[in-house]
């Protein structure tokens, strides 16, 4: 219960530091009675820890707070709402839009709710807590031969509810979607006065509950409700998986090779793309034995082991037709990884950081990744696109992405130290996206808005003549967070 | 190694957290007890003059057993960056409050 005998409310008339201290001291009194003594923490340092993500943002928390259970999550709320404080949930802070910043409230941490719940092979769903971490619920799973099909690359540390939160997608999303198509049901609480906690879809595999609100939750990156329980969907993992890896003298040539395999009717798990830049750079940095060189396409198509050598003959056919420089393939994961066919695109990140580390040395490096996605056809223009603004501002572009469906992900490295390089890094990044937006293509496929693309979605509605969406989703906000308490001034 | 060689292996840290699920510490503890958070405490004391007396229980609680290194994209040396920040504490190189050093003299 929340200890009603703790007066708060008095404390905030005054902005002056003496009172801020017993406001702030009152509230971590509250929070303690809430969740124990041990789970509520101040210390300068953990704040710093708890307040930046994996773009170099960093705000102001007041505390950081670790529930262990949906009842927590709900007292909290509770003390929230009577005294207005800004709550910002967090998992592994690895977003990359600045939705998970504090400015001036408390970070909710999942890390200790970390369970797998429940895992139910025949009805065909997992039941996690939200601080799990992808790859781990794929470790557990392999052991029934299933798997949570949505990886993103980060999936060894983003936890479950920060990817609902997100919206995110991975390496499979031609084939398998992003979260929006797995969540069955969720178990969140909303910023009212109660706390009140809501359980919305089902754990069953169909569901029409009137609105849609579990899909409304998924991609709200933490503005509406907080998810303190997830039903995901799983699949049977695949038996085996064919790579063909080609090199092409043009991202056009790349894209011949996508649009055949499409007419052929097969649909990889994967179809990954790296620019000539990752491919040349990347072999100096990492070991791979191949000879290609040019722009880099990754195949991985699902097959069982007896079927493998047509399937991957009709793939090296594919990609020949397209005109291809050099061909690789393997016959399974296991030979891919022998063969090192994919560690060329495991390069693209890591070669972002060791180059920006060579250039800018004691400084702070910051790599920053952009999320764009457009028709699968237009993927060569938008390469040439961000190469020519990368040019026009000085930066070295890196361009790598899901291009299975159309993701693309322009990726500089900046020294945070120089704000002059960060601005043009925030030109640069509004020029393509206006860019993106003219040929048909959206600012966010998966990473979110955050704070860093509010005016990148304004710009896109209004492009598109639909500013009304605007004032709707600001409407959507206010009905679930009337006093604005959960993650303020994020999306909208 | 040096100092310099610290700052530089620190500056690199992106933030990813790959490098979180080996950790044997950080297990249902908060994230100053691994390796992203070890990193980042170095950062922060070396670039914010921040340092406090989590500060220092994270970095003394590293077990330098190197589990998080292979998971690191930036290829951070997150063991021996630990290690040497270490001695350079007790060496006196750092400029930390006297109160937060006293546990480590
Ligand atoms: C190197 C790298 C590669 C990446 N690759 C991909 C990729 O391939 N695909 C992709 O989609 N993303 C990718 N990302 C972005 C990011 O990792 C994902 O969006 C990830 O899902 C975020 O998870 P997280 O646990 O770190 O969430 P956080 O960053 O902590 O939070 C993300 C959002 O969710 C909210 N949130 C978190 N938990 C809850 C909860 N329980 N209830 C309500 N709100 C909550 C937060 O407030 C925030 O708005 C990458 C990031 C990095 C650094
Ligand atoms: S070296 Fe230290 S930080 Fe790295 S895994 Fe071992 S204990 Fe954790
Ligand atoms: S894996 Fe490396 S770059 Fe990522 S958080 Fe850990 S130390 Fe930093």
């Amino acid at each position: 219960m929340i200890p009603d005998n703790i007066q708060i409310n008095q404390y905030k008339i005054s902005n002056s530091s003496y009172f801020r201290v017993i406001f702030v001291k009152n509230i971590v009194k509250a929070l303690k009675k809430i969740v124990g003594k041990n789970n509520v923490l101040t210390d300068e340092l953990i704040l710093a820890l708890y307040s930046k993500n994996a773009i170099g943002s960093s705000g102001k928390a007041l505390c950081v707070v670790f529930p262990e259970n949906s009842t927590h999550i709900s007292e909290i709320v509770r003390l929230c709402y009577k005294e207005n404080i800004k709550i910002y949930p967090q998992g592994s802070a690895t977003e990359l839009s600045g939705s998970s910043t504090p400015h001036d409230g408390i970070v909710m941490s999942f890390s200790k709710m970390n369970k797998i719940e429940e895992i139910n092979i025949v009805d065909g769903y997992v039941c996690v807590q939200p601080g799990v971490r992808i790859h781990e619920l794929n470790d557990v799973l392999s052991e029934y031969g299933y798997m949570f099909p949505v990886d993103p690359a980060s999936g060894k540390s983003a936890t479950i509810g920060g990817a609902i939160n997100t919206g995110a997608g991975g390496l499979r999303g031609a084939r398998y979607g992003t979260m929006t198509d797995w969540v069955l049901g969720l178990e969140v609480v909303i910023p009212d006065e109660n706390g009140t906690l809501l359980k919305l879809g089902n754990n069953t595999l169909k569901c029409r509950q009137g609105y849609d609100l579990v899909r409304l939750i998924v991609g709200s990156e933490g503005t509406l409700a907080i998810v303190t329980r997830a039903f995901l969907k799983i699949t049977p993992a695949p038996e085996n998986i064919v790579v063909v890896t080609s090199f092409f003298n043009s991202p056009e040539d790349a894209m011949k090779a996508i649009g055949e395999i499409k007419k052929r009717r097969m649909l990889p798990a994967m179809m990954e793309f790296i620019d000539e830049d990752v491919v040349r750079m990347g072999k100096e940095i990492i070991d791979v034995k191949t000879e290609g060189e040019g722009h880099m396409l990754i195949v991985g198509q699902e097959c069982p082991p007896e079927l493998a050598e047509k399937c991957a003959e009709k793939l090296v056919n594919i990609m020949k037709g397209a005109d291809a420089t050099y061909i690789d393939f393997a016959l399974s994961e296991s030979e891919a990884e022998n063969k090192g066919l994919i560690n060329l695109r495991r390069a693209f990140y890591p070669l972002a950081i060791n180059l920006g580390s060579k250039e800018f040395g004691e400084s702070i490096t910051l790599v920053l990744i952009e999320d764009f996605v457009v028709p699968v056809s237009k993927l060569p223009e938008a390469v040439r696109i961000v190469k020519e603004a990368g040019k026009k501002y000085g930066f070295m572009v890196l361009t790598g992405g899901h291009v299975g469906d159309g993701n693309l992900h322009p990726m500089i490295w900046t020294d945070v130290e120089n704000k002059e390089m960060m601005e043009k890094a925030e030109k640069f990044y509004l020029e393509i996206m206006e860019r993106i937006i003219e040929i048909g293509g959206s600012i966010s496929a998966e990473h979110g808005i955050g704070e860093m693309k509010r005016e990148g979605l304004k710009l896109e509605l209004r492009k598109r003549g639909s500013e009304k969406a605007l004032d709707i989703m600001k409407q959507i906000k206010e009905v679930w967070d009337p006093k604005s308490i959960l993650n303020p001034n994020k999306v909208v | 190694m040096s100092l310099e060689f610290v700052l530089k292996e620190v500056s690199r840290c992106s933030f990813c957290g790959f490098c979180e699920h080996v950790c044997p510490t950080l297990v249902r503890y908060t994230r100053h007890f691994g390796p992203r958070g070890r990193i980042q405490t170095i950062l922060f004391a070396l670039k914010n003059n921040l340092a406090t007396e989590k500060s220092i229980e994270g970095l003394y609680t590293c077990l330098t057993c190197n589990a998080c290194r292979i998971q690191c994209p930036g290829d951070i040396k997150i063991a021996e960056v630990v290690r040497e920040f270490r001695n350079s504490l007790r060496r006196g190189e750092v400029d930390i409050d006297e109160k937060v050093l006293k546990e480590v003299r």
